[in-house]
């Protein structure tokens, strides 16, 4: 199990992520991408930096990656997985 | 009153009855798991035989758990509705393992787990794989136990629908599959015992190495596919029948077991294609393992 925050809990499978809510009790499935960005934003909530980090690991455009980064970010907020 | 007592694997199973037809009928599906006493019961069904003595308002009654389930009129009827009673009462009372719907076999010391809603074709993957030299687990459950990681034999008598007999007859003859001449609720049914399948074919509990989705659809030229362990343990969240119940345990078991598993969908339109597949998939697991 990866290192999780006093409720949640996440466990790595391949470049994928499971993370599991207690509060909700639901769970919830990151693909490679999403994973990144969620390690990325646990290290560092910084969309700059995430966005950089993606577009070095996936080699996509660096405005591309950001837009990632914001719209995962927001879902992460919608789910209750970050602050 | 009748009252035997069954250690069917993992599931302790204790069956009451007015009527010696049932018991009998029971016993000779489950003659290998008798057993005196059971420490603890998992499931009590009770089947009462109602009615005039003349016999034209004769009725079963079958609950399970204390759960009334069902009233059936026809005795051979009884046989399949005391499976699917028990099937419901493990489901629904029997959370020390992590349940998932599914049929579950095992060759050398690795299981394999095919999941999968109804009319997935599990029963007929299940009985054709132990037919062809497989050890039989279940046709129904995947059990879990949390303490160990192992997959738990539960291995009840299979409960065969037409479409899955015909099949299985055409396989091998020897089994012989009787349906029910009138249909019930799934059809026209029969109840198989896995010893009339092939002796000695329970397999004892066994670590998952392998897990399938299979699905059936007639014509179909036959795919299989490797998923990630990720998207496998949605799937499997998405067919367990208690898996709120273990919340963030079960997640964890879970992810745990399938970091050593190689996941697949399969659709496959033949049984024999379906074996075939099967066989390649758990070779591919092997294979890895090794390497």
């Amino acid at each position: 199990m990866e290192a999780s925050s006093s409720t949640i809990s996440v466990h790595a499978l391949g470049d994928e992520l499971i993370i599991f809510d207690p509060r909700s009790n639901a769970t919830n499935r990151l693909n490679a991408t999403a994973a990144a960005i969620w390690r990325c934003w646990r290290e560092e909530p910084d969309v700059d930096r995430a966005a950089m980090r993606l577009h070095q690991m996936f080699e996509v455009e660096y405005q591309t990656a950001r837009e990632c980064v914001l719209a995962m970010v927001k879902q992460f907020q919608e789910l209750g997985l970050v602050g | 009153m009748l009252d035997s007592a069954f250690q069917v694997g993992a599931i302790s199973i204790r069956l009451r009855t007015n009527s010696s037809a049932v018991m009998a009928g029971y016993e000779q599906c489950c003659r290998a798991f008798a057993t005196p006493t059971t420490e603890q019961v998992d499931v009590v069904i009770d089947a009462i035989r109602c009615g005039s003595r003349d016999g034209r308002d004769r009725r079963y009654e079958i609950s399970g758990n204390g759960r009334r389930r069902t009233v059936i009129r026809h005795f051979e009827h009884v046989l399949p509705h005391l499976e699917w009673t028990c099937n419901w009462a493990v489901a629904l009372d029997c959370h020390r393992f992590l349940q998932v719907h599914a049929a579950c076999v095992s060759r050398g010391a690795g299981g394999v787990l095919l999941g999968g809603k109804p009319e997935a074709g599990k029963t007929t993957l299940a009985a054709a794989l132990t037919l062809g030299g497989w050890q039989y687990l279940c046709d129904e459950f995947a059990l879990i136990d949390p303490a160990t990681g192992l997959l738990q034999p539960f291995p009840k008598a299979l409960n065969v629908k037409a479409g899955s007999a015909a099949v299985l007859n055409k396989l091998s003859p020897h089994v012989g599959i009787r349906l029910s001449r009138r249909p019930c609720g799934k059809g026209r049914v029969a109840v198989l015992p896995v010893d009339r399948i092939r002796a000695g074919a329970v397999s004892s509990p066994v670590p998952l190495r392998t897990v399938v989705f299979p699905t059936y659809r007639a014509g179909a030229p036959g795919m299989l596919r490797e998923i990630s362990p990720a998207d496998a343990l949605m799937r499997l969240g998405r067919l367990s029948f208690n898996f709120h119940q273990h919340g963030g345990t079960g997640v964890e078991l879970l992810a745990r077991l399938l970091r050593d598993t190689r996941c697949f969908e399969m659709e496959s339109g033949t049984i024999r294609g379906a074996i075939e597949m099967i066989e390649r998939a758990t070779e591919n697991a092997a294979v890895r393992r090794v390497a």
